[in-house]
């Protein structure tokens, strides 16, 4: 990831690897989605290098060096303007207010991509590290909190998110709006939303939909889970648990105070209720603790059509239905097939001839990182949970084992913004 | 995929989370001109100027008189000068661009200065808020009130005002603990100086005529400089403006308040200097100085009246609260300006976490601290002197820097004569500043 911080620490090279100075900062053009880098100011120039030069002039970014495409005495000044926005001048360090004008943080660092030939503006820090970086001590601040045993989070959001306030050259704000907030990726709702207050935090909230809202509370932390969860009435958060993958919903029931927690299913749909009550006899760190109930199990014998067709006539909302786990009459899991297994067939195959009988399988109380193990050595997407009459009690996908393997906040600086 | 956002409910939502915050003059003062207005921009500096003569203000001023009688009394008059000058820069910088002082440096000198300056704030502030409780300590316990009782009654109703209070009701109690210096001009005029040697001292300087070893006497002049001009009073300044509201229209009014607040609080100090130096100094303190602002009240009391030792005591507990009060919520505003984060005296708790938490956190520990016995309040005295010696050099570049920026302040940015001066007094002051950093730490120098 690149953050204008590093850009303003970079020596500048021209075509002969002769210094031409140090970056100072960098001119953007306003534009939707991403604002484009355009130009770049130098300090500390030898004689002749004009302070101001073309981005087009600039081969390459590779390890803090900036080197350019021409000889130093060939480059030619940048034409400025009155209304040029600089990103280090004009927004760095800027306030960041929420639609009420009320202040939240300020722009500790700035993300740029390179997309093309573009280096474009795409996300702003606003998290501790960013100003750690500015000081130039994010490595040890990383070093430090893993030696304490946490990982130390990025809190970057996504350009998207803020309006500049335009019209006063003299001070740029940044503006989170409310109305633009529930068109954001969760992650990004999530992000904005642990950094508000209580009361604000329930507004944003009443204006999700349950989906969106189970969706971003999903992305949150547990602390920002428990205390939107505590201002929310029942019938509401009770909406929301539903609309959560079940996994989620018992991981942040397990968190709440007992009597909350048992209001709170109380007031759940029954089906959702049960699946979340069976969950929660699982002891947490343990396969059972990290498994979703929702799979697709189909009947042994059925034929590849009719499994097809019975798939189009359930509609399971089962995280993953890429795997299909064959049970028989008692339940017992005595096979699995893939959705592509399923599809390529020959319609009249039946299904117990598709299916593979070894079927990689895990119990309720693997540890969480074994269960990762066995995911990464047999390539899985997910791997069923079995009791001891090899019932198969939920799956475990992928990305919830990796969400428990890895640190939450790397899982978002992963997805591009 | 989600559904498309409901925006009515949105817009509701949005509408629902809280009321709009309001500048900060009224309507009705708002149609008024003249004094009337005056009277409504009036605060902030009187504020912080006062809130310069704080615990320890009034304990070097003592010293001063009784040390030297009336030989120091020419500072005042280029002490007021710089203090207004420094001032104004400050005052115009928060009308203009409606930012605290370290909201600007954060925005213009980046995120290492910020974090240096607030880092030396909280500390420094954290000190000078001890001290200013001791203060309050010392002088209700001249009126007769145990120390427990004093220091904890004075951190609740500091408190209670600045959280439940809203920013006019803070703002008048605070200039009403100001009135409490008054308290040292009548005593000034009860002791009945010799006028004429008064007016003459205030305008010839009498270099060091009793034979104090001169780098004592010239620390001591600094230390006089130093306690009149200190960064919480620009920093206080500069955000009360700007929670204020005030706005370019009303400058001139603003200019009126910081200037009127630093002739005031130089009176005081004057006439501090008066009292002490037509009676201490005459009756055996000359060349030797007290060694606390209670003891030079209680020394008043054979010499003058038991009420001039009240009065006295009165003033330092004026002095003391309105500085324990401005201390705690300067270092608040700062941190939040540095971070970002909301401030201001017009939000309920819920609003601005960080910045009511760092009030109360203050308050706590400066009153808390005392009630130990025993802390070392002379070596934290040092240690926030030494602290403040470092920070006013750096805050005085950062305020010439901005007042200059043309940018920020467009047409109102200093002017090539006013810049001359403000350059050569903070050029001055820093010198002094760092002077006066090196005999706290190097005590040897000046002995």
């Amino acid at each position: 990831m690149n953050f204008l911080s590093d850009f303003l620490r970079a020596d500048a090279v021209d075509v002969y690897q002769k210094p031409v100075g140090t970056v100072r900062d960098l001119l953007v053009r306003m534009q939707e989605p991403y604002p484009v880098v355009t130009a770049v100011a130098l300090r500390r120039r030898p004689a002749g290098v004009p302070e101001v030069i073309d981005w087009s002039t600039v081969r390459a970014w590779v390890d803090r060096e900036l080197s350019l495409k021409l000889a130093a005495a060939a480059l030619t000044p940048y034409p400025r303007a009155q209304d040029d926005v600089w990103l280090s001048r004009d927004i760095l360090d800027k306030q960041i207010v929420d639609t009420d004008g009320r202040r939240l943080v300020r722009v500790n660092d700035l993300q740029l991509q390179a997309s093309d030939r573009d280096l474009l503006l795409v996300g702003v820090d606003i998290g501790a590290r960013g100003l750690l970086r500015r000081l130039n001590a994010e490595r040890l601040a990383r070093r430090l909190a893993r030696l304490a045993g946490g990982d130390f989070p990025q809190r970057l959001i996504s350009w998207d998110a803020v309006d500049p306030v335009q019209g006063d050259a003299r001070s740029m704000r940044l503006r989170i709006a409310h109305a633009k907030l529930a068109k954001l990726h969760p992650a990004d709702i999530a992000e904005i939303v642990g950094q508000l207050g209580g009361k604000d935090r329930a507004a944003i909230f009443a204006s999700l939909d349950d989906e969106t809202a189970a969706d971003t509370l999903e992305e949150s932390s547990d602390e920002v889970q428990t205390q939107i969860l505590a201002r929310l009435d029942d019938e509401r958060a009770a909406d929301i648990l539903e609309a959560m993958a079940p996994d989620e919903a018992a991981d942040l029931l397990a968190d709440l105070p007992e009597d909350r927690r048992e209001q709170l299913i109380a007031s759940m749909d029954e089906d959702d209720a049960e699946d979340v009550e069976d969950l929660l006899g699982y002891e947490e760190g343990t396969a059972g603790g990290m498994m979703t109930p929702d799979f697709v199990a189909i009947p042994t014998r059925l034929s590849a059509e009719g499994a097809i067709e019975y798939l189009r006539m359930r509609k399971p909302d089962a995280e993953t239905i890429y795997y299909l786990y064959v049970s028989d009459d008692d339940g017992r899991l005595i096979g699995v097939l893939s959705l592509r297994d399923l599809i390529v067939a020959d319609p009249q195959t039946p299904v117990s001839e598709l299916m593979i009988i070894r079927v990689i399988t895990v119990e309720p109380d693997t540890r969480t990182a074994d269960v990762a193990a066995v995911l990464a050595k047999y390539n899985l997407l997910a791997v069923p949970v079995v009791d001891g009459e090899r019932r198969i009690q939920g799956i475990v996908t992928i990305d919830d084992a990796l969400d428990k393997v890895m640190p939450a906040r790397l899982r978002r600086k992963a997805r591009a913004l | 995929m989600p559904p498309p956002p409901r925006t009515s409910a949105v817009r509701r939502a949005a509408r629902a989370v809280t009321p709009r915050r309001r500048s900060g003059a009224t309507a009705s003062s708002r149609r008024r001109g003249g004094l009337w207005r005056y009277l409504a921009i009036l605060g902030p500096g009187l504020i912080a100027a006062n809130a310069g003569n704080d615990a320890g203000g009034v304990f070097t001023y003592s010293n001063t008189g009784a040390k030297y009688g009336f030989s120091l009394l020419w500072t005042v008059i280029p002490t007021l000068i710089a203090l207004i000058v420094v001032q104004e820069m400050v005052a115009r910088l928060g009308v203009m661009t409606g930012k605290g002082l370290m909201d600007l440096i954060r925005e213009r000198f980046g995120v290492a200065w910020t974090l240096f300056a607030s880092l030396v704030v909280v500390v420094a502030n954290g000190g000078t808020t001890l001290a200013e409780f001791a203060g309050v300590a010392a002088a209700l316990g001249l009126l007769g009130v145990p120390i427990p009782v004093a220091v904890i009654g004075a951190a609740l109703m500091i408190g209670v005002i600045t959280l439940r209070g809203n920013r006019r009701l803070v703002e008048r109690i605070f200039l009403a603990l100001g009135l409490a210096f008054v308290s040292y001009i009548i005593t000034a005029i009860a002791v009945h100086p010799d006028w004429s040697a008064v007016a003459r001292d205030s305008v010839v300087p009498g270099l060091n005529p009793h034979g104090t070893p001169t780098n004592a006497y010239l620390a001591d002049v600094i230390a006089l400089l130093g306690t009149s001009i200190t960064p919480y009073m620009q920093l206080y300044l500069q955000s009360s403006i700007v929670d204020k509201g005030t706005t370019e229209k009303d400058y001139r009014y603003v200019v009126a308040d910081v200037v009127s607040g630093s002739i005031f609080a130089e009176m005081v100090a004057a006439f501090i200097i008066i009292t002490t130096g037509s009676t201490l100094f005459l009756h055996g303190a000359a060349g030797q100085g007290v060694d606390s602002a209670q003891t030079a009240a209680q020394a008043l009391a054979p010499l003058a009246g038991a009420h001039a030792s009240q009065l006295f005591a009165v003033g330092l507990l004026g002095a003391s609260l309105l500085a324990a009060a401005v201390l705690p919520l300067s270092t608040a505003f700062v941190v939040c300006e540095a971070f970002g984060a909301e401030r201001s005296l017009q939000n309920r708790f819920a609003e601005a976490r960080l910045f009511f938490t760092l009030l109360i956190g203050l308050l706590v520990l400066g009153a808390g601290i005392i009630l130990i016995p025993r802390v070392p309040l002379a070596g934290v005295a040092i240690g926030t002197q030494t602290l403040d010696g470092i920070l006013l050099p750096v805050l005085l570049v950062f305020i010439i820097l901005l007042a200059n920026d043309r940018r920020l302040l467009g047409r109102r940015c200093n002017g090539r004569i006013y810049n001359t001066v403000a350059v050569a007094l903070a050029t001055l002051l820093g010198l002094l500043s760092l002077f006066l950093l090196a005999s706290t730490l190097f005590p040897s120098l000046v002995r």
